[in-house]
């Protein structure tokens, strides 16, 4: 079974997600900050993170590029989702942007192609 | 700038503020929010409490470079709000996520408690070096607490932290009491309201409370448009405090007729307001229009402001009657402003037209304005008791900027007395011309007659006056109208002159006319040359 880290400060959002990736039969851990994500990605090493980009303490941004200087989190890959596209000049750090709104079958696919499965985890 | 205009910048105190950039809310806010202040936005939904927040940010950012985090506690997601917003002008999606930043502060709330918030809210401000913070649904807060008490030191705190941190913020929450904990801690309350008077939805803008500084008190009128937020102030509360009369040289105006400016001294005096009473028909229009067009030859600026005729039909009226309307529209010596006869805001339309006679004031040659008519006010009003102050407030205004206006007012086509639908109106201007009709066998006729005018001598007789191809013609005297209210009709020759009709009418025989009665506050109107 595949785990996945669901990153998100808006509770609704961060529940529904989390919900969704549980029916799809991944195993789910929630954060709501980008502190709180660090501290289980020093614990824990998820198949997937799935985070948004305007968060309180640390952004997502922040939170990849300390994943970025880690070596044990280097290769964790990770979805980041956001109302607003990443400028360009950003250095791309995540595997797959999710534009919010987005649909059910658009997290599906981003997280199964992410995490290497097809179809159920 | 002076209190006396309507986008004001306002005096700060010597206190830095936060400029809105809501157009007119830092005139009413004498400058705009105070820096590091904390206030209270309260309103029903649907009264524009996020746009408001969300221009504040944007307005924030482009005018003065701020930093802005955006807290929500269990409302709109921010993907839905982004996707609203982005349809307003304002609002620019490269302001975030670095200068716009949106967190939902919800979870910690609900996990940790007012001090797991305070703590997220200090850290995110610091972090982001934030100007401006709001809090879009301090209700959700609220559910946590465990007493008033607990809420009451929530906010407090709150405000202590965005104070040392330099810090302005704005708590957002659904419509609460004024005496609410919240409102009694804050340094200012302002409330958008958004509810239904008779047909129409009204949405307006109150601040109740504004420490350590003046503004302007009472409801406002808002309007959300694809600008985001306009607030309109009220007029007669923006020019409450007048200042000195402008111009002391003043000159006669008249409307280019001969005989009804002898009537009138050789014309109204310039900066002065005259009112044109009639029943639909009368000629009101075609004599405004004489008198812009008079100004017009003279070398003056004319402007037209009114809501029924569109500009090609006005133009045509006037062509039709020897009125050369055309000429003057096509040199831009006259102005045809026309506000089509749809819902309207009356102190968006007062705006509408000072701004417009505002860009005008670089011109030194004197200023004719045309309303009409009142009826245009009448109709954009909310609330009727106010015509009165904002009539005087906007022909004050309109006398100090030196500029001479007609405005015209409509009676009732059939109705036995002079009954002012606007009896105001007659004591806010210094002269009034009163058109009416006359029925005398099978036959309509015209009559004017002058019925007030101040500070200047006037004749009070009542003169027929006809409308043809050939302009608009007053009667040299007041025979002809004397003989048709005697019911002796006679005709006038084109020059003036009565002759028989051959068909002298039995002494019986009365004209049907309006009696002279006017209804209207202050002194009835009596005849006689007022004082120079």
């Amino acid at each position: 079974m595949k785990n996945i880290l669901v990153v998100e400060d808006e509770f609704d959002v961060q529940q529904v997600v989390a919900d969704v990736l549980r029916d799809e039969g991944y195993e789910v851990a929630v954060c709501g900050n980008g502190r709180e994500a660090l501290e289980y990605l020093r614990k824990h090493r998820p198949d997937v993170v799935v985070m948004d980009v305007m968060m309180p303490i640390l952004s997502g941004p922040q939170v990849l590029e300390q994943m970025a200087k880690s070596p044990e989190l280097k290769g964790v890959p990770v979805i980041l989702m956001s109302e607003i596209s990443p400028p360009e000049s950003e250095p791309r750090r995540w595997r797959s942007f999710l534009r919010k709104p987005f649909r059910l079958e658009q997290l599906l696919d981003a997280v199964s192609r992410v995490s290497g499965v097809m179809g159920r985890a | 700038m002076s209190e006396s205009r309507n986008e004001g910048e306002g005096g700060g105190g010597g206190e830095a503020r936060v400029q809105t950039g809501i157009r007119r809310l830092d005139f009413i806010l004498k400058g705009g929010f105070k820096a590091g202040g904390a206030y209270a936005v309260m309103g029903p939904p649907g009264s524009g409490k996020t746009i408001f927040a969300n221009q504040l940010c944007c307005n924030h950012i482009e005018m003065q470079g701020g930093r802005c985090v955006y807290m929500t506690l269990l409302v709109e997601s921010h993907a839905k709000m982004v996707a609203h917003l982005s349809s307003l002008r304002f609002f620019k999606q490269e302001y975030l996520p670095d200068r716009l930043y949106y967190i939902s502060g919800y979870q910690e709330v609900r996990e940790e408690g007012f001090t797991g918030l305070l703590e997220l809210i200090r850290r995110t401000l610091r972090e982001r070096k934030a100007t401006l913070f709001v809090i879009d649904g301090m209700e959700s807060a609220e559910q946590f607490s465990s007493s008033p008490q607990a809420y009451r030191e929530f906010v407090h705190a709150l405000q202590t932290a965005a104070n040392l941190l330099g810090c302005t913020t704005l708590l957002l929450s659904n419509l609460r009491s004024r005496s609410h904990v919240e409102n009694a801690l804050v340094d200012g309350v302002i409330e958008l309201s958004d509810q239904l008077i008779g047909p129409r939805a009204v949405r307006e803008l109150t601040v109740h409370k504004f420490r350590g500084s003046d503004y302007l008190r009472g409801r406002h009128e808002v309007e959300i448009t694809n600008d985001g937020l306009i607030i309109h102030p009220r007029t007669e509360i923006q020019f409450s405090k007048p200042p000195e009369q402008a111009r002391e040289q003043r000159i006669r105006m008249g409307f280019g007729l001969k005989r009804l400016d002898e009537m009138v001294g050789g014309g109204v005096p310039s900066g002065s307001t005259v009112a044109l009473v009639g029943a639909p028909g009368t000629g009101k229009t075609l004599l405004g229009l004489s008198f812009l067009v008079e100004g017009a030859r003279q070398g003056q600026r004319g402007t037209y402001f009114g809501f029924y005729e569109p500009p090609p039909r006005l133009i045509e009226k006037a062509e039709d009657v020897g009125i050369p309307l055309e000429r003057y529209v096509k040199n831009g010596r006259i102005t045809l402003e026309w506000q089509p006869p749809l819902e309207h805001f009356m102190d968006s339309l007062a705006e509408q037209l000072l701004e417009k006679l505002r860009l005008d004031e670089k011109h030194t040659e004197r200023r004719r304005l045309f309303i009409d008519g009142a009826e245009g006010f009448r109709a954009a009003a909310v609330y009727a008791d106010r015509i009165p102050r904002f009539l005087s407030a906007l022909t004050n205004q309109l006398r100090m900027q030196d500029v001479t206006t007609v405005i015209t007012d409509e009676l009732d086509l059939f109705h036995p007395e002079l009954d002012l639908p606007t009896p105001e109106l007659a004591n806010v201007v210094e002269t009034v011309v009163v058109l009416r009709y006359l029925e005398l066998r099978s036959q309509m006729f015209r009559l004017l007659s002058v019925m007030k005018m101040r500070e200047s001598a006037y004749d009070t007789s009542l003169r027929e006056f006809r409308i043809t191809s050939n302009g608009i013609d007053v009667a040299e005297s007041f025979e002809s109208a004397e003989v048709l209210l005697s019911g002796h009709a006679r005709v006038r020759d084109g020059d003036g002159k009565g002759r028989g009709t051959g068909d002298k009418p039995p002494r019986t025989r009365k004209a049907t006319t309006r009696r002279t009665a006017v209804k209207r506050a202050g002194r009835s109107g009596k005849g006689g040359g007022g004082k120079r």
